[in-house]
């Protein structure tokens, strides 16, 4: 195991590169900005849930005792630091939007005046919605630094007791994670329309975190048995996150076709209204698309049990499934602005200089500790797992 | 050799990694077919017997999508072409709400699927007794002990090859396996009779069943688990409606407005009823479709206090202050048809308008009927005499004895009795 041989690839740099020049070209031409902080949360969003879906499985695996994914746990708990500096670079973007006031109609000015907006305003209001986001970050370091550097602490064996306190306190992650995803969802995503409420928004969220999440260590725990840093993991546990991703295909089309079939079925003006926003001006077309792409290709590309531990085709469908992820919260938020399908330079720009900045965030935390928990007493017994 | 009719060889170990490490070195021998009995599922173990990929996932599949298709068939043909019914201001064919049932179907086809093909096409039952069952190695495979056994593929088994086999294997207790009694007695002849038998046995009950079940529900329709048909959320004509502020649950439309299906109606109350009746004809005719119609309409909205026959003797409670006109007096028998379908249509006097519950159709027809009454009531010895020439009378007799066409209480051969 040699972590210091994760070289950034030179085609990172300059993907980033282009996509900064890009989103800059485009916000001084058009003078757009609020088309440029919508792009901005899209990505912020994507980012945050793919973090906070890898940490969440590193909680998972603490709490239910798992053992297969022993060996691969490093993987998503060296993905979950993008929570640590990246997400939050991002964040401050965030604040700084709420200042600008261009993007949340409950932040512009004579919001006030709505009485809808005005009787949410004790919660939708720049300075506690900053102390929300504030706490979120919070939360979640303190659980990184818990869960992660312990793991680490613990192969450098001066945290024998770390085993028992992962579990407690990945017990206590999953107590903060639910309703911190749930703000972000509410808070980030829904207050985009801040009229109109759904009350799955936050499980949709959490839906879509888990499985970008799973499609991210998918492909890490990929590129890691590549270069030959795995050893002992074979297709029966690649099998094991083949099986996570068909899962939450499922489950992310369950709660969209559950949040979609009531309110249809209600027809009650104030909640179709979401709905509406997403079937014209070209958005219907995107949303058929996000059907296929989100459910239809990995349902059935990940159906048949040689896919779900094939090499190339699951790392064909995580990208795939980070891809459609994206599409997801691309559809979340844009159509909130309604201004139509909005694909631009602006778009790809950002779509290029946030991928480029996952990946380079990604592939550097690949150096960080040993490519497995070898410090973890389990470890054995989940190089041994057979289906 | 103890017994030449012996059909496979069976060998216990100690531990999954024993037999794990023992099927190797047997199959090398090709002796006969290789079969392996654990207590719980050993991981691999596939793998080494070389047992195929089951293709039941690919039967699961054709089932669940078939399932699909019949799920968004039935749904779009009941809903959007055998009875199309607008629900909720939905279109006929409302296609996200048959997910639950498409989801719902695909599960149960490909449950369906998973258990009976799994029954049926791959562990081909029924099977009945296999030999290891009557071996006393049996009792130790389903306690803790792991079994390998070489069983008799095609005509020939050398038997004490198979036991050398497995005891330099590693096995350390080897045992014959005899076919059990049961497969003895049951030739495997008797097999499709038995299938046979039992298929037309669940065929016949369920006919029986529902033959029983249609009589029942036919003859007491008020029996619990169908009352809930008769007792329904729905508002009756001349029922009370706490709902509403005139206590009445038949509505009137919103002045100014006509009901789908209804036309502009141009004649007023009283001071039109002469007109009506000169202007208006009876577009339907008088046949006998239009007569039962008509009945069924009288019987549902005019009878309770015209009365059945038509007489004005309500049915309703005596302490009902209004005396309903009795339609057999010599004036109402002269209105001319118009005039009957004006007063039903806007009302006269106490009773209400029925314009907007009845369509037109429905109107004409009782009119066509309450001709019938009266020519019912006030027929002469002639017309008597000449209506009931050449008819046989005949009691229709339902099996339980009762007279299932006088359920309403009112005889049907009044007309036609001397």
């Amino acid at each position: 195991m040699r972590p210091s041989e994760t070289r950034v690839p030179g085609w990172v740099f300059m993907m980033g590169g282009v996509g900064l020049v890009g989103m800059a070209l485009a916000l001084v031409v058009t003078g757009d900005v609020q088309r440029f902080f919508a792009n901005w949360i899209v990505w912020l969003v994507v980012l945050l849930t793919l973090g906070l879906g890898a940490l969440f499985m590193v909680a998972l695996e603490h709490v239910v005792a798992a053992r297969w994914s022993v060996p691969l746990r490093r993987v998503p708990e060296r993905l979950a630091s993008l929570l640590l500096l990246l997400v939050p670079i991002a964040g401050i973007g965030l604040l700084a939007l709420l200042g600008s006031r261009p993007l949340y109609p409950w932040a512009a000015p004579g919001a006030l005046e709505d009485k809808i907006l005005a009787g949410k305003a004790a919660w939708l209001n720049p300075g506690f919605f900053t102390l929300r986001v504030a706490l979120c970050f919070l939360l979640w370091w303190v659980f990184y630094a818990v869960l992660v550097k312990g793991s680490l602490r613990q192969d450098e064996g001066r945290d024998a007791a770390f085993a028992r306190r992962a579990r407690r306190h990945s017990v206590l992650f999953l107590l903060v994670y639910a309703p911190t995803i749930t703000l972000v969802a509410f808070d980030w995503v829904m207050s985009l329309e801040p009229k109109w409420r759904s009350t799955i928004f936050g499980v949709y969220l959490f839906s879509g975190s888990v499985w970008s999440g799973l499609a991210a260590i998918t492909l890490g725990v990929l590129y890691l048995k590549k270069q030959g840093r795995l050893p002992g993991v074979g297709p029966d546990h690649l099998y094991n996150l083949g099986g996570l991703m068909f899962a939450f295909t499922c489950f992310w089309t369950y709660i969209a076709i559950s949040q979609f079939l009531l309110m249809w079925y209600a027809n009650l003006p104030e909640e179709v209204i979401w709905f509406a926003h997403r079937s014209r001006d070209g958005w219907g077309m995107v949303a058929i698309l996000l059907a296929v792409v989100h459910f239809a290709v990995p349902f059935f590309a990940l159906l048949s049990r040689d896919a779900k531990s094939d090499e190339r085709r699951l790392s064909f469908m995580a990208k795939w499934i980070l891809g459609a992820h994206a599409l997801d919260i691309y559809f979340l938020v844009m159509p909130s602005l309604e201004r139509g399908v909005l694909l631009g330079v602006m778009e790809i720009s950002a779509a290029l200089f946030f991928i480029a900045a996952g990946v380079y965030w990604a592939a550097r935390s690949m150096r960080m500790g040993a490519d497995m928990p070898t410090g973890d007493p389990n470890l054995a017994e989940g190089l041994e797992f057979h289906l | 050799m103890t017994s030449p009719a012996a059909v496979g060889v069976v060998g216990l170990f100690d531990s999954p990694e024993a037999l794990l490490a023992a099927i190797p070195r047997v199959k090398a021998r090709n002796l006969g077919a290789l079969n392996a009995y654990t207590p719980y599922p050993v991981h691999g173990l596939e793998r080494a017997l070389g047992i195929p990929r089951s293709p039941l996932g690919y039967l699961v599949l054709a089932a669940g999508l078939f399932g699909v298709l019949v799920a968004i068939a039935l749904q779009g043909w009941t809903n959007a072409i055998d009875y199309p019914q607008v629900i909720g201001g939905k279109p006929f064919f409302a296609w996200p709400a048959y997910f639950p049932i498409i989801f719902e179907v695909m599960v149960l086809l490909s449950a369906f699927a998973t258990f009976l093909g799994m029954l049926g096409l791959f562990n081909r039952l029924p099977y009945l007794g296999h030999p290891l069952l009557a071996s006393d190695a049996i009792a130790e495979i389903t306690r803790d002990r792991f079994a390998l056994s070489i069983e008799k593929r095609g005509e020939h088994l050398d038997l004490h090859a198979a036991e050398q086999a497995l005891l330099t294997a590693g096995s350390h207790s080897v045992e014959f396996l005899f076919p059990t009694v049961v497969v003895k007695e049951k030739k495997p002849e008797d097999l499709p009779f038995a299938a046979f038998a039992t298929i037309s046995l669940i065929v016949l009950s369920a006919i029986l069943a529902g033959w029983a079940w249609h009589w029942v529900i036919k003859l007491f329709p008020e029996l619990p688990p169908m009352a809930h048909m008769l007792a329904q959320p729905r508002l009756d004509p001349q029922e009370e409606s706490l709902f509403f502020m005139d206590g009445r649950a038949m509505r009137t439309p919103p002045a100014g407005t006509i009901a789908r299906g209804h036309r502009p109606y141009p004649f007023q109350p009283d001071r039109d009823d002469e007109k009506a009746g000169r202007l208006l004809a009876n577009p339907l005719p008088q046949s006998e479709k239009v007569l039962v119609h008509g009945r069924q309409v009288y019987e549902t909205n005019c009878a309770v206090c015209h009365g059945l026959l038509g007489d004005g003797k309500k049915m309703l409670s005596d302490k009902y202050m209004a005396q309903p006109a009795n339609l057999h007096t010599a004036r109402i028998r002269q209105y001319p048809d118009g005039r009957l379908f004006h007063v039903m249509t806007v009302g006269k006097g106490t009773m209400p308008a029925y314009g907007p519950f009845l369509s037109e159709d429905d109107r004409w027809s009782a009119v066509h009927y309450l001709r019938v009454l009266q020519q019912s009531q006030n027929a002469t010895e002639e017309q008597l005499a000449a209506a009931s020439k050449g008819l046989v009378f005949e009691e229709k007799i339902s099996p339980f004895g009762r007279n299932d066409r006088d359920v309403s209480g009112r005889n049907d051969s009044q007309e036609k009795k001397p």
